[in-house]
């Protein structure tokens, strides 16, 4: 397999390309387990709703954006969404994910995030 | 798939419930080819946040790029171990005050998967049991 280094894409009319430097799906629901991810070296289960998610490397500070999505789980009934904790440090390598029910309870989900900076 | 968890607790949150830290699978896999830089990469790294945050600087904080390019260019460890390479996890995600300072009980521990309850009824409440 071959690896391309390069500082920066652009389409042929010059505009920028900017790729997600992270990104993970995680299962909160029982054991909570990581369906698929890149650039993350561990999650961690911080109880009911509360995933902490560590890259494997550093990005070059900690204002990243970060992008979150939640899948709505077992029908209309359940609504969730995710959202990234505020009384939480979120530093170069670790941010915290909250999925929130629609009582804004925090509550086990599916959740995702991506990175870009 | 990894076969390791690692359970723990943080003493500057005593309030929190007991923490579950899951490796990535891809993560791992790169650790046991041995595509790893040295643990010491990281540690400056998060020394030099750490610094940030306690300074008040951190929203404008940016990683001496030097320091930050070593993640990609020092020179790899080698093969780990799934056993190696928990420990490595466990330096690398794991706040330091958590495993490098000696207490009067076990704030970690590396236990196999089935270890953990999969209900999650009383998820908050959980502790390590001593």
């Amino acid at each position: 397999m071959s690896t391309i280094k390069v500082d920066n894409l652009q389409t042929t009319t010059g505009t920028g390309l900017y790729l997600a430097k992270s990104w993970c799906t995680v299962y909160q629901v029982g054991t909570q387990v990581i369906r698929d991810s890149e650039n993350v070296s561990s999650i961690t289960d911080a109880g009911s709703g509360y995933t902490d998610v560590t890259m494997s490397n550093a990005q070059p500070n900690a204002n990243y954006c970060i992008s979150t999505y939640t899948a709505v789980l077992g029908g209309g009934g359940n609504q969730h969404h995710t959202c990234v904790s505020r009384n939480f440090t979120t530093t170069t390598t670790k941010y915290r994910l909250t999925c929130m029910s629609n009582t804004l309870q925090a509550t086990d989900g599916l959740v995702g995030a991506s990175i870009f900076s | 798939m990894a076969s390791y968890r690692v359970v723990y607790e943080d003493p500057d949150y005593p309030e929190e419930p007991a923490m579950v830290l899951i490796p990535s699978d891809r993560w791992l896999s790169a650790a046991m080819s041995g595509k790893l830089p040295p643990i010491s990469v990281y540690w400056e790294l998060q020394d030099d946040e750490q610094k940030a945050i306690d300074e008040g600087r951190h929203d404008s904080f940016k990683h001496d790029l030097s320091k930050w390019e070593k993640q990609f260019t020092a020179p790899r460890i080698g093969e780990l171990t799934e056993e190696e390479a928990m420990e490595y996890l466990v330096m690398k995600d794991i706040p330091r005050r958590v495993w490098s300072v000696e207490y009067n009980r076990p704030m970690f521990k590396i236990v196999k998967i089935e270890q953990v309850p999969s209900n999650r009824q009383f998820r908050n409440a959980w502790e390590i049991a001593q």
